[in-house]
């Protein structure tokens, strides 16, 4: 049987088999027999040879959340639909600038059609009552405003769309 | 004295609201718990005696609601209020408000809290009782950007811009050039009304490489007052700390006990009775300048309970009530040397964003000389309404290389799961060699871990982490039915397509 699981660095296939308490793991390459007693979920005490680990898991919303010898993990749970998804979502590079946080908007410093530069201060956003500076991440031009002063936003919520100053200005030529 | 008060309101959440019910039990004491909707069901309503709703999950509607705290310690028979730290705990106002409605109020006297919560003229009145103050606004009266300006001019730059009515970094500007100054003050003005309701900012000289030493301070209703030695605050981040020690590296016996004499002064200055914290800034060549008091129990108070053997909490209340100190000067030593860590719910690789969630699986450390004081349980949510600290790592030991060793196992068996965390964070700080020194200040966090990002899993770990994924996502395993509102961002979602282990596809 295999299972998917996906974290920052990228995807894991696992090819294993699970027989009485006995689990045999092949990934990337490597071989692994662990014995594991889980009859006291979410606690998992997994052993090779002569060595015991407490470990903890925890499945929530298509994520994993364990906690195995003093370190925390999260891994992701690949389906056939994600990869489908993953497949057909591959576009250009990512312009968009998102509150980093969820808070309040308390300065928009651009307008639409500025130029701005990489790492130039796009809006400042509280939370907290820390004020957050958002960067633009390149070279680009303003497109929209699409969060107002005093406005809550959400995590990852977009508050400016920015557009490629190339583009811009094969914009314009066109008009 | 008789006993004046058999029933507190505690007007806080979260671990320190956790604390003092505990200190409440242990004196006999009936403990009630205000919460807001979202802290419906939280640790600390859990383990109150009795706990009232104040209102929607904004604190400024519920925590920070004055009129409806009072009205709820009276509706439930209290006679006292503890303010915790953080909310209304440096509220001169509210302690006025409490007071005169016939209420204990378990801290110090208004008067005294309000002198120090303006931080101008708690320098100007602890320049004039001969108490060293940092070069800057002393005894001007106008605060206007083109004053502070013309200030500014006058002190070497770089400077600070910082508010009168706050402290924690917010409302505080570092300026390098006098160009920058102007925006600096603007910024600050703005985020001090936000965060005190107060936009009145001054100037400071900035000391170059600080250490953030504070002494813990305490008095009494009868004009009694000691000290509890210090605190090394230096590890901060965006100016919050977050790890703690006492002893400091940095002190020696003499130095000690002359900021010992000057924080005793500083508490005689201001007139101060009850808990609380006088703190200094010690600049490269070993001179100390007051800062400011924090007229409040200290998030990070464990670590002089563990220290000195006290219990700084049950004293705030016994001096409350009447009494006298239970300590002399004399009766107070140290003894070995504390580490306290603070587990924050935010994202150390990603600028300290703060992060939220469900405590999906919490396990709390255990084991000699290892005191775990925490907010929540297994089950609990963590709101990015309040602030972040979820829990806090207190460590003992008879030395401080001792003690880190502690505080590294123990935050090795420290699980919150699904929530994010900053263990791993404290992890390393804990880990580099100049931490192990004690030769550090304040920019430790910037020169060092600047762009920390966690250390890989060994492929051990990595392994042992993905059979447990296996046997995890079977269907008779944990699940946890998703609750979350929607707009939480999955980080999967942005990266790309990578095949790493091969075989199936």
């Amino acid at each position: 049987m295999i299972k998917k699981f996906k974290d920052a660095f990228g995807i894991y296939n696992v090819e294993h088999q699970r027989q009485g308490d006995a689990l045999t793991l092949k990934v990337g390459g490597r071989n692994l027999e662990v014995n594991f007693d889980l009859s006291q979920p979410p606690r998992c005490i997994l052993s090779v040879a002569n060595r015991r680990w407490v470990g903890y898991a925890v499945q929530r919303n298509g994520r994993l959340f364990l906690h195995i010898d003093g370190r925390e993990k999260v891994f992701a749970i690949v389906s056939e639909d994600d990869e489908y998804r993953q497949k057909g979502a591959a576009g250009a590079g990512d312009l968009s600038v998102v509150a980093p946080m969820p808070g309040t908007v308390i300065k928009i410093l651009v307008e639409p059609g500025q130029r701005v530069k990489p790492n130039q201060p796009l809006a400042i956003v509280e939370a907290m009552k820390m004020e957050n500076e958002v960067r633009a991440s390149g070279e680009a031009v303003v497109k929209q405003i699409l969060a107002a002063p005093g406005e809550q936003v959400g995590f990852g919520q977009e508050l400016i769309e920015l557009a490629p100053p190339t583009a811009d200005e094969a914009q314009s030529a066109s008009k | 004295m008789t006993n004046p008060f058999s029933k507190v309101l505690i007007a806080n959440r979260g671990e320190i609201a956790v604390r003092i019910i505990r200190a409440c039990r242990e004196l006999g004491l009936k403990a009630v718990a205000v919460y807001s909707e979202v802290d419906r069901n939280a640790r600390h309503v859990r383990e109150a005696d009795e706990a009232y709703l104040i209102g929607p999950a904004p604190a400024a509607e519920s925590y920070l609601k004055i009129e409806r705290l009072i009205e709820t310690a009276h509706k439930s028979g209290c006679q006292a209020v503890h303010p915790g730290y953080g909310f209304l705990a440096e509220n001169a106002e509210f302690a006025r408000l409490v007071t005169e409605s016939g209420l204990v109020f378990i801290g110090s006297s208004p008067e005294s809290i309000r002198l120090l919560g303006d931080k101008v003229e708690s320098r100007r009145t602890m320049a004039r009782a001969g108490i060293p103050i940092i070069p800057g606004t002393a005894d001007e009266t106008d605060f206007s950007d083109a004053a502070l300006i013309k200030l500014a001019a006058n002190i070497d730059f770089p400077v600070l811009v910082k508010a009168a009515g706050g402290g924690g970094g917010k409302g505080m500007r570092a300026v390098y050039e006098p160009s920058e100054l102007p925006s600096a003050i603007q910024s600050a003005r703005r985020e001090a009304q936000s965060a005190f309701g107060n936009p009145t900012v001054y100037i400071e000289k900035l000391i170059k490489n600080p250490r953030h030493i504070e002494f813990q301070i305490f008095g009494d209703t009868k004009g009694n007052r000691v000290h509890l030695f210090e605190r090394e605050c230096s590890i901060q981040r965006r100016h919050q700390k977050i790890i703690e020690e006492s002893p400091s590296p940095a002190l020696t016996p003499e130095l000690r006990r002359q900021m010992g004499q000057t924080a005793v002064m500083v508490a005689e200055a201001a007139g101060y009775y009850n808990a609380g914290t006088v703190e200094f800034l010690l600049d490269e060549n070993k001179n100390y300048y007051f800062l400011e008091v924090n007229t409040r129990i200290q998030v990070e108070h464990p670590v002089t309970e563990m220290v000195v053997g006290v219990d700084l909490v049950m004293e705030q209340m016994r001096v409350a009530m009447g009494g006298e100190l239970s300590w002399d000067q004399s009766d107070l030593y140290q003894r070995g040397h504390s580490i306290e860590a603070r587990i924050y719910a935010e994202d150390a690789a990603a600028g300290f964003l703060p992060s939220a969630g469900p405590v999906l699986h919490c396990e709390e450390p255990r084991g000699p000389g290892v005191r775990f004081d925490n907010g929540v349980e297994t089950g609990d949510e963590i709101t990015v309404y309040y602030d972040p600290i979820i829990a806090k790592l207190i460590c003992w030991a008879p030395t401080r290389a001792g003690a880190i060793i502690r505080a590294l196992q123990a935050l090795d068996r420290t699980i919150l799961l699904g929530v994010g965390t900053n263990i791993e964070f404290l992890k390393a700080v804990l880990k580099r060699a100049t931490f192990a020194s004690g030769d550090y200040h304040t920019g430790f966090i910037g020169e060092h871990l600047a762009n920390w990002t966690p250390e890989p899993l060994t492929w051990e770990q990595h392994d042992l982490a993905l059979a447990l994924a296996c046997l995890a996502v079977r269907k008779n395993y944990t699940e946890v039915e998703s609750t979350s509102a929607a707009g939480i961002a999955e980080p999967w979602a942005q990266i790309g397509h990578w095949e790493i282990c091969g075989g199936a596809r």
